[in-house]
């Protein structure tokens, strides 16, 4: 482990629970990547801001989702959920789910990283639940 | 590769770890256990029945709710909530086991519904936990005993 490397931790919290992982470092950032029942997330750090960690995932929204009710629907989940970032980027019509964090030591994070995963996983489930329900109607 | 063999691969594509040993070289049974929401899994298969599949979690019976009637008569109780679902209580009743046995039309059709039935398997045992703990049924029916006794007749 680098010393500058402030995502090894969360390789831990990653081992806790079972999944397997790859490192995508670069110059700038840590990332780790990693799929919990076959969907894809991320863990992304900065090597000038070490108390920073932001977790996520990241899905392409259907030609068939209007952009405005996404928006909409991202911007009511904002409000109502409790760690969850719902942002959709019109441009690549893709919808982001994150967790922005700042610690001391992403150690801090690891034994509630399974109830951040979950966080993570039922607002894409609810958001996509959702928009599927508003476009059948 | 054998059908143990070619499921493990799929959990592990699916991002998991998994551990795959033979428990049974006669029957040629072998079992994959992997983790997913913090719950850890396993999957029996056999190659002698390559369309059929066992897949089972454990949950700890909260010690202070650990009396076998008690958690004999949730058990049953969920089983007709989820009939797929088998409950069994192990190690002195510390544990329950719950398991559904899938028969798939083939290995691809099992694939396809895995998640969802390892979310059923999930669904099923967090019922049993919570009705475990909830003692308010219990209380409804302590109630309902009051009630009757104090109708009696002097």
């Amino acid at each position: 482990m680098r010393d500058d490397d402030h995502l090894a931790p969360l390789e831990g919290a990653l081992d806790d629970e079972g999944l397997l992982f790859t490192r995508d470092d670069d110059a700038e950032a840590l990332r780790i990547t990693f799929k919990s029942e076959g969907d894809r997330y991320f863990v992304v750090g900065y090597r000038d801001d070490p108390n920073f960690v932001m977790i996520g995932s990241g899905w392409a929204l259907a030609p068939d989702i209007d952009l405005r009710a996404a928006t909409s629907l991202a911007n009511a989940l904002n409000v109502r959920k409790k760690f969850v970032k719902t942002a959709i980027w019109e441009e690549e019509r893709d919808a982001l789910f994150t967790v922005e964090l700042c610690v001391e030591n992403s150690e801090e994070i690891r034994s509630n990283f399974g109830r951040l995963l979950d966080a993570l996983r039922d607002t894409a489930v609810e958001f996509f639940a959702t928009i599927h329900d508003t476009n059948e109607d | 590769m054998s059908v143990g063999g070619r499921i493990a691969q799929f959990i592990e594509n699916e991002g998991h770890r998994v551990e795959l040993s033979v428990v049974d070289d006669e029957q040629q049974l072998s079992e994959l256990v992997f983790r997913t929401r913090g719950q850890t899994f396993s999957v029996a298969v056999s190659e002698l029945e390559p369309n059929r599949f066992s897949l089972s979690t454990a949950y700890e019976i909260p010690d202070w709710v650990r009396e076998r009637a008690h958690a004999l008569d949730v058990l049953s109780d969920v089983e007709i909530e989820y009939p797929e679902a088998r409950f069994m209580l192990a190690h002195d009743d510390t544990i329950f086991v719950v398991t559904v046995d899938y028969q798939a039309t083939d290995e691809a059709a099992f694939i396809e519904h895995f998640w969802s039935v390892v979310a059923r398997l999930r669904d099923a045992g967090t019922a049993a936990v919570e009705r475990m703990v909830d003692r308010s049924e219990s209380k409804a029916a302590a109630d309902k005993f009051i009630r009757q006794f104090m109708k009696g007749d002097r």
